[in-house]
Formats: structure tokens, sequence, C-alpha cells
């Protein structure tokens, strides 16, 4: 059951559309990442979910409700703030029996709870304590303790994570995600950060200009974006301009230069033979050799750039056939030096092909 | 002019400044009756002359009840100005605020004589009542500012948080955004009390025989004596403004008073 849906949901801002027609469906007990940069709605989509901001127009539905008329206070949410937005006022106890204390819980009962949440975050003698006397990461935990103690229908989180150091936010991301898993509350969180969205979710929203430009499970949209934004949003920076020699069935043939390789066909590509696609490879997918390989695609290039950082080397590569161009390969450095020389042949799995539809307006920054 | 020469200016500036509150200070605790230099001695003999002079002891207590009233009716009022301030997002915010400023700019002679006139044109006889209302007018803007200004500053994500909480407005309000307020609010009252118990302009005014507060008694009295018993008052007055305004500047720092709700 959807735990969480918008139906075209639209926001404006003196003119612009922050938040563009937008409808979405969480199943109960999943995680969402609302994945974009900077401007692209993200935060505007999940203070409409909280009630905070109110939609243009477009409906809100809560477990079922339709909850687009409610205020914030009455749609029974927990949220985490990109601030935390702990009460400095408060011990880390007293900030996590506030929405208890807003419900009328009462002395022992609202004691238990909260000490239950406490041990869930693993914050147990720290009840005392005041934001100010408490870590980044245990200010983060506080946060989470108090944005679940009233079983909320969603949990919704606003970049928590984007201040703190990289180890902390990894074992942050760990903690989140179990107690997620644990409690199976439906959650929503808000991200700029692709690996973050990545390891947390079980559905990644990646956003643009107010809408959702892909939305699938995290592994669908690392390895198989569907436009050149999400591509370029997932690391995945390598483009080139092919044709659709043939369409069959479930497989479509691509032809780039010399070679033609056949892919699956992705359910939104139609049309005829002869459309010019953008076909994209993550970099880590790409192998480099001194010959042609005797079939499947194949790319003449030139490297202009090795740069070795531990595990991997990272190599820029100039395409010979469109020097506007250049692919980024990454491969193990344990593999010793891929060529001879710097003049190269890229090669790559056929399936690790993306076809996309080159519109215009679809055109992305591409390197 | 170069940084040295400001520091100079600036100091000595400072120091003509203070200097007639350490003549005063000076003047109280010498034994002469006419302050001369060297004293011939050192005495409290003053402060206890001045406690002997009935209209001091009369003055120190109405100026006490007076300021402990007018502070009290004045808090709510300041407290709501600044709550409604802080919250309503309007065009006549930016107006109020300045309104707000006018204790500070305008002659308190002015606020004296305006407010004597609407007493009379009002016709109540209210005593006592009308020197507290009118300290009461007086001093409430410095508690609302100073409410203000710590308001203003309060992260805007603290209320939604509570508001996502189920929070009401009411208990925003107590709960969450007066508690955080709190150094201004005991700030503005410590200057609202000052400011009413050393008020003198106002008190011309509104005061009668039966309410003469101290500074009153004190320019009476200078009227036909002149001893040091009001240099011993005015000191005990400089010394109790002196630790309150450390007070102050310990709790809110003294600049928020004055500064825009940008402190």
């Amino acid at each position: 059951m959807a735990e969480l849906v918008l139906d075209c949901i639209t926001k404006r801002y003196g003119g612009t559309a922050v938040v563009d027609a937008l409808s979405l469906s969480l199943p109960s007990g999943k995680l969402l990442t609302l994945l974009g940069p900077s401007g692209c709605g993200k935060s505007t989509t999940l203070r409409i979910i909280a009630g905070l901001t109110p939609a243009d127009s477009g409906r809100v539905h809560l477990g079922g409700r339709d909850v687009t008329a409610l205020k914030a206070r009455a749609r029974n949410v927990g949220m985490v703030f990109q601030s935390l937005a702990l009460f400095p006022h408060m011990s880390a106890a007293d900030n996590i029996a506030f929405p208890l204390r807003v419900e009328g819980v009462s002395g022992r009962d609202r004691d238990r709870r909260v000490g239950k949440a406490l041990d869930l975050v693993r914050m147990g003698g720290f009840a005392r304590r005041y934001p100010d006397q408490l870590s980044g990461g245990q200010r983060q935990r506080v946060a989470l303790a108090r944005a679940i103690i009233s079983n909320p229908g969603v949990l919704l989180l606003d970049e928590p994570f984007s201040a703190l150091d990289r180890r902390l936010r990894d074992e942050m991301q760990e903690e989140l995600r179990s107690l997620v898993g644990r409690l199976g509350i439906t959650t929503v969180f808000v991200t700029h950060d692709q690996e973050e969205a990545i390891r947390l979710s079980d559905l990644v929203a990646v956003m643009r200009a107010g809408r959702i430009e892909q939305l699938a499970g995290p592994r669908v949209v690392y390895n198989a974006p569907r436009t050149p934004f999400v591509a370029d949003f997932m690391g995945s920076v390598n483009f080139v301009e092919a044709e659709i020699a043939n369409l069959a069935g479930d497989q479509v043939t691509v032809r780039l230069g010399q070679s033609a390789f056949a892919v699956p066909r992705p359910t939104d590509l139609d049309g005829a033979p002869d459309l010019g696609v953008l076909i994209n490879v993550r970099p880590e997918r790409v192998t480099l050799a001194d010959t042609p390989p005797a079939a499947g695609p194949a790319l003449a290039g030139t490297v202009t750039n090795r740069v070795f950082d531990g595990a991997f080397v990272t190599y820029t590569v100039r395409l010979s056939e469109r020097p506007e161009r250049s692919w980024i390969i990454r491969r193990l450095s344990s593999e010793g030096p891929a060529t001879a020389s710097d003049a190269v042949w890229l090669t790559w799995p056929a399936d690790a092909t993306q076809v996309m539809v080159s519109h215009a307006n679809r055109s992305s920054n591409s390197r | 002019m170069s940084r040295g020469l400001f520091a100079w200016v600036s100091t000595l500036l400072q120091v003509w400044l203070l200097l007639p509150l350490a003549a005063i200070v000076y003047a109280s605790v010498a034994t002469d009756a006419v302050p001369v230099f060297p004293p011939t001695g050192i005495t409290l003999h003053w402060y206890a002359a001045a406690y002997d002079v009935g209209s001091f002891r009369r003055g120190l207590e109405i100026s006490l009840i007076v300021a402990c009233l007018s502070t009290v009716l004045a808090m709510p009022v300041g407290l709501t100005a600044a709550l409604a301030l802080a919250r309503w997002q309007s065009p006549w915010r930016a107006p109020i605020e300045t309104a707000l400023m006018a204790p500070i700019f305008v002659p308190g002679l002015v606020i004296g004589i305006a407010l004597m006139m609407a007493v009379a044109a009002s016709g109540l006889d209210i005593g006592f009542g009308r020197l507290i209302l009118g300290h009461t007018l007086m001093i409430f803007p410095y508690i609302a500012r100073t409410t203000y200004a710590s308001l203003a500053v309060q992260d805007a994500s603290l209320e939604e948080a509570a508001r996502t909480m189920g929070a009401g407005e009411f208990r925003i309000v107590w709960s969450v955004q007066l508690p955080l307020a709190r150094p201004g609010i005991v700030a503005g009252t410590i200057f609202a009390f000052i400011m009413s118990f050393d008020d003198v302009p106002v008190a011309l005014f509104l005061a009668d025989a039966r309410t003469t507060t101290l500074p009153l008694a004190v320019l009476s009295y200078l009227e036909y004596n002149f001893d040091p018993a009001v240099a011993a008052v005015s000191a005990a007055q400089v010394i109790f403004t002196f630790f309150a305004a450390v007070l102050l500047e310990r709790l809110f720092g003294l600049k928020r008073l004055w500064g825009a709700g940008n402190g």
C-alpha cells in the first residue's frame, strides 16, 4: 500500500515553478531519496509533504488520507531539519520528550518511551546533556529520536548529514538505514550527494527543475540512467552520438562508427531507424586496448591524461571521431598499464550501453 | 585623523564624561561640607545624613514602588509587542518597529507634557496610578526592543520543528520562543526598571505632592540646601546603575539595546 502519494504538486515562486506537476507514490516502509542539485525543488517538495509550505496545486496523501488541507501540526510527520533544530534550552531527553508533551502523554509513560528512544539511537547515557554539550553525531541521533518518537506516518529528512565529516556521515547513513529498516518507517530523504542516495535508498528520484527525471531503484538509476542529466549526475560522464540501425521487439541495434551492436531496448525508446541517439557508458565498464576488438562496441581515441589515485587509475581519452568529447575511464590500478601507447581503442560489453534519445532540451553538459 | 590620535581623543572624551560622576562619589565620601582638595578626611557620614532626610527616604520608597509596578505592567505589553513584531509578516512592521524607538529619541519633557495633557483630558483622577501608567508607557519599548532582538535572531527552523511535532502557536511561543529570548527579556526588564527609577522629566509632570520620587526629592532638596548628602544619594544611584549596567552587559550586551533587530 502506498503510504505517501504526491499527485501533480506544483509550487511557484514569482512565476518560476520550483516544483512542477510532480507526482510520486511511495510504498509503505520504503526509503525514497529526492536527489538533485541545489534549486531542483527537492527541499520544497519535502516541505510540502510536511505541510510547512503550501502547494499551489496538487494533493498530498499520507497513509491513504488526503492531508492537503491539514496544517503541519496535524499531519503526524517526523522531520529532521538540515540545522537539526534541536531546542538549545532543553536537554536531549526533553527534546525527545517534546512531541509526547504536546500529545499529552504523561509522566511515567513518557519517561519510558523517551528512554526507549534514547536506547534506540544508542544515546542512553546522554539524556541530561544539552545540545551544545553533544558532538555532531550525537546531535544527529537526538534529532532522529525526536523525529520518530511519536510513531510518525512518514519520516522526512532534509540533508541532515551534509555538515558531518565523511567518516561520521558514513556511520550515520548506516545507522539511519538500519533504524528505518527495523522500525519500518516510510522515509523521504533529501540530498544532493548521489553516493549517499545510492547507499541509503530503496528508491531514488533524481530531480531537475522541479520535475522527476527518473524514479527507480538505486542500481537502476546508477547503471541504467534514462536521461543524460541523470547519467551525468550519477557520475557517468561518457557520452557519444550514435544512430539506431534497427528496432526489433525488445532489442535495439546501435550503429557507432564502424561498429554495430544490439542492446536491450529501453521502454521509452521508440521511433524510426536512423534516429539520432546519445549513448552513455559508465567509466568503470570501459576497457582500453591497443587494437580494435573483433566485435562489439569500439571507439578510437587518444589518452590525454592519467591520474593514479590509489585503487584506481583514471584515464582521460579524447575521441578521434569527435574530438570535442572526452571520455573518463576508471581501471583498477592493479591491472597495470592498459596500453603501450597513447593511441587506444575503447571497448565495453554491449549490455553496458545506455541508449538515450538526444532531445535538444535533454542534452546535458556532457564532457 | 590617525588611529592613535583617535584613540587619545576618545579616551579624553570618556574621562571628560565620567569626571562628574567621579566628582560626586568624591564629594560624598569627603568629610568637608564644601568640596575641597585634598579632603580633610574620608567618611560615610553624608550617607547617614542623606538617610535622615525624610523626603529622600519617602522618595526612595515611592521610586521603588513606581519602578516595580510599572516594570511589572510594562512586561506583558513589551513581550506581546515583541512577539507581534517577530511573528507578524506585514508592511506595518517596519513603521511600528520605528515607533517603538520613540522613547529613545523623543525628549522626556515632551513625553511628560503629552502624558500630563492626556491624563488631564481624560478627566481621570487616578493619583498614584497616573505616574505608574506614564512610566509603563515610557519603558515598555525597552522590553519590546530587546525581546524582539532576541526573537529575530532565533533559527526559524526551531519554530517549524515544533510545528511538525504537533505544537500549536501558544506552545511554540511559551515553550520555545520565549525561553530562548530570556536574556533579551531580562536585559530589557532591568533597563526598563532603571529608566523608571532614574526618570525626572516625565515624573516632573505626572507626580504630585504624594508621589514625589527620589530624583524629584533630590531636585527640590537642592533648591534650599547644598551639602554632600545630595552627593551621597547621587553616588548611591550611580553605583546602583553601574552594577545594573554590568549585569546587563553580561546578560545581553548593551549594544543590542540600540541596534535594530539584528543584534
